[in-house]
């Protein structure tokens, strides 16, 4: 079969290994930066570059920031007694974004799923019990509704008792089988509200 | 309901076909491996966006091509509508009804709802378990949306939870505790399933019973009963039924432990069908399985009917002359030019067999055409 020439191939290669990117999609991708002015390029490829060197995971709640430990880690205004256990990153932004809380953060970086071989070792689940010994008054677990977050939140409440922490869950309103991503402001807000002691 | 027209392109073996249907019987005849089952089969896309025997949607491309395209109008009781269906093997699948694109296949249902019959059907009353579980499944799932929810959690908490059987030994240290919580999802979702299934096998009990005794003109009673693979009580509520999957959960684990799956819930249990208390899904002649499967499809139609509260429509492939003539009257007397009804046949004697004068289409090499 014919190929095209070795770096667009290689670029075409290296595109289609991003995930919901299928091979056509990738050609597409690849010749509109062929087509697109040499400078545009440039910014995407160091805009990568930088996204990916000048980040780094908070060594404290893991979510992604450039200094360590986070802002919100280290902001005097935020409630060190309360954890908002979270499934990535993304999901801190949602909930950043109702303005409602003012505690902290942790982030899993995943849920227990062990069909894709993912047990408790490969999430932040022993940093998580690490923090609950240290003063908490709650953990509110906000994974999503689905059975891996139902089944990651129950993991985290049994631990949880054993050491006297209290764990609440959100609940209200979250549409089922839904994704917290996409759940919007107001939903989120009132499912943090009306969240349940698990 | 009824689909008025239709519009396959790179769909199987037709590469570009258009068709319309009358809103009564609609029979298509040609020779075997000609595309009839394949035109029904695009119907039951454009209804539920997935196909009935197909493993993968790849498998409906036209060979050779990289997408397909499925249009239909359907005329619901109030209004008429137009369902898209296309898929890319690169860029996936697209529904859309009325220029809006849907993401749930029970929004496709709600507009054009099927009930399948064919051969493979008349084997659920002797076939395994499985194969009943699915004439249950298969119609629940695409219209109820709670029940499409707890099934597919279902699904997935048992298979981590067969995972977790599988991988990882009696060496595990946290073994009992990992299991502890999906069971405590296994039984939740279970437990949902179980009543729905209750729910609707209590509706199908009454209405297959009925049409079981016009088929054999009365004096024997077909009775219908939901069997669950563990000790639970019916009619005990949801919250009873999820404390005894949890318990049958804790006892089997051993079990399940050494066979490297979960051998109790609902992915186990079973329908029992019984005439005059005899079980028939190993006793019972030939002749009363397929007056049962008959009466137990009619029946999921008028079910499904009162679910989305229009007729479905009906595709029949290959059954008619599977059935005898007592039992292909019956079929057709329900029917009666009032659900619209596809029936594939290689013979052409079928089609002058049915009084209702329906619409014959010849089925040729993949192209289709009205006689
Ligand atoms: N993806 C496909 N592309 C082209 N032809 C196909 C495809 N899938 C099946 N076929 C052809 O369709 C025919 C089977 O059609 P089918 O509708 O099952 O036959 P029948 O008329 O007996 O019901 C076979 O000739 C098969 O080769
Ligand atoms: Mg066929
Ligand atoms: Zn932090």
């Amino acid at each position: 079969m014919p190929k095209y020439v070795e770096p667009v191939s290689r670029l075409i290669e290296e595109l289609s290994k991003l995930p919901g990117i299928g091979p056509k999609t990738a050609q597409r991708l690849a010749f509109h930066m062929l087509s697109s002015p040499r400078d545009e390029v440039v910014r995407l490829a160091e805009a990568m570059i930088d996204a990916r060197t000048k980040t780094r995971q908070c060594s404290v709640c893991f979510n992604i920031t450039v200094d360590d430990p986070c802002e919100i880690c280290s902001s005097a205004d935020r409630d060190r007694t309360t954890i908002c256990v979270v499934e990535y990153p993304r999901d801190v932004i949602a909930i950043e974004r109702t303005g409602e809380y003012k505690g902290l953060y942790h982030v899993l970086h995943g849920v227990l799923s062990p069909m894709d071989g993912i047990g408790p070792n490969d999430i932040k689940l022993r940093e998580l019990v690490a923090r609950m010994k240290e003063p908490v008054s709650e953990v509110i677990v906000a994974t999503d509704p689905n059975v891996e977050g139902e089944a990651t939140a129950m993991y985290i409440a049994r631990i949880a008792h054993t050491i006297n922490v209290r764990t609440t869950r959100l609940a209200h309103g979250l549409p089922v089988g839904g994704d917290l991503e996409y759940a919007d402001e107001v939903t989120l807000s009132r499912a943090l509200e009306g969240r349940k002691e698990i | 309901m009824h689909l008025e027209r239709i519009q396959l392109v790179n769909f199987r073996n037709y590469r570009d076909e258009e068709l319309s249907f009358s809103p009564g019987i609609n029979v298509f005849v040609g020779n075997n491996a000609q595309g009839k089952t394949n035109l029904l089969e695009s119907v039951h896309v454009l209804s539920t966006s997935r196909s009935h025997r197909a493993f993968s949607d790849r498998d409906l491309v036209l060979w050779g091509e990289n997408a397909f395209a499925i249009a239909g109008t359907v005329s619901t009781r109030s209004i008429r509508h137009q369902i898209r269906i296309r898929y890319d093997v690169d860029a996936g699948k697209d529904v859309e009804i009325d220029g809006k694109k849907v993401y749930r296949s029970s929004d496709l249902t709600q507009v054009l709802a099927v009930i399948v019959f064919s051969p493979e059907d008349l084997q659920v009353v002797k076939g395994s378990p499985g194969m009943r579980r699915r004439f249950l499944d298969s119609e629940l799932i695409q219209i109820n949306p709670a029940y499409r929810h707890a099934y597919r959690e279902y699904t997935k908490a048992l298979q981590h939870r067969n995972s977790i059987l599988k991988g990882s030994a009696a060496a595990h240290h946290g073994l009992d505790s990992d299991l502890a919580i999906w069971d405590e999802q296994l039984a939740s979702h279970g437990a949902k399933l179980i009543e729905l299934r209750r729910e609707a096998v209590q509706e199908l009990k009454v209405l297959s019973a009925d049409k079981y005794g016009a088929v054999s003109g009365g004096g024997e009673e077909l009775e219908l009963a939901y069997a669950t693979s563990f000790p639970c009580e019916e009619s005990s509520g949801e919250e009873a039924t999820k404390e005894a999957l949890l318990s049958a959960l804790a006892k089997t684990r051993r079990e399940s432990l050494s066979r490297g799956s979960t051998v109790v819930g609902p992915h186990r249990d079973d329908l029992a069908i019984y005439v005059e208390g005899q079980d028939l899904r190993s006793f019972g002649s030939q002749g009363q399985q397929r007056t049962a499967i008959l009466a137990m499809k009619m029946a999921m139609l008028e079910f499904v009917e009162r679910c989305i509260d229009d007729l479905p429509v009906l595709l029949l492939d290959d059954v008619m002359s599977e059935l005898d003539e007592k039992r292909r009257k019956y079929l057709l007397s329900v029917v009666s030019n009032r659900i619209q009804t596809f029936i594939t046949t290689t013979s052409p004697d079928i089609g002058n067999a049915i009084s209702d004068s329906p619409t014959v289409y010849r089925v040729e090499n993949g192209r289709a055409w009205r006689c």
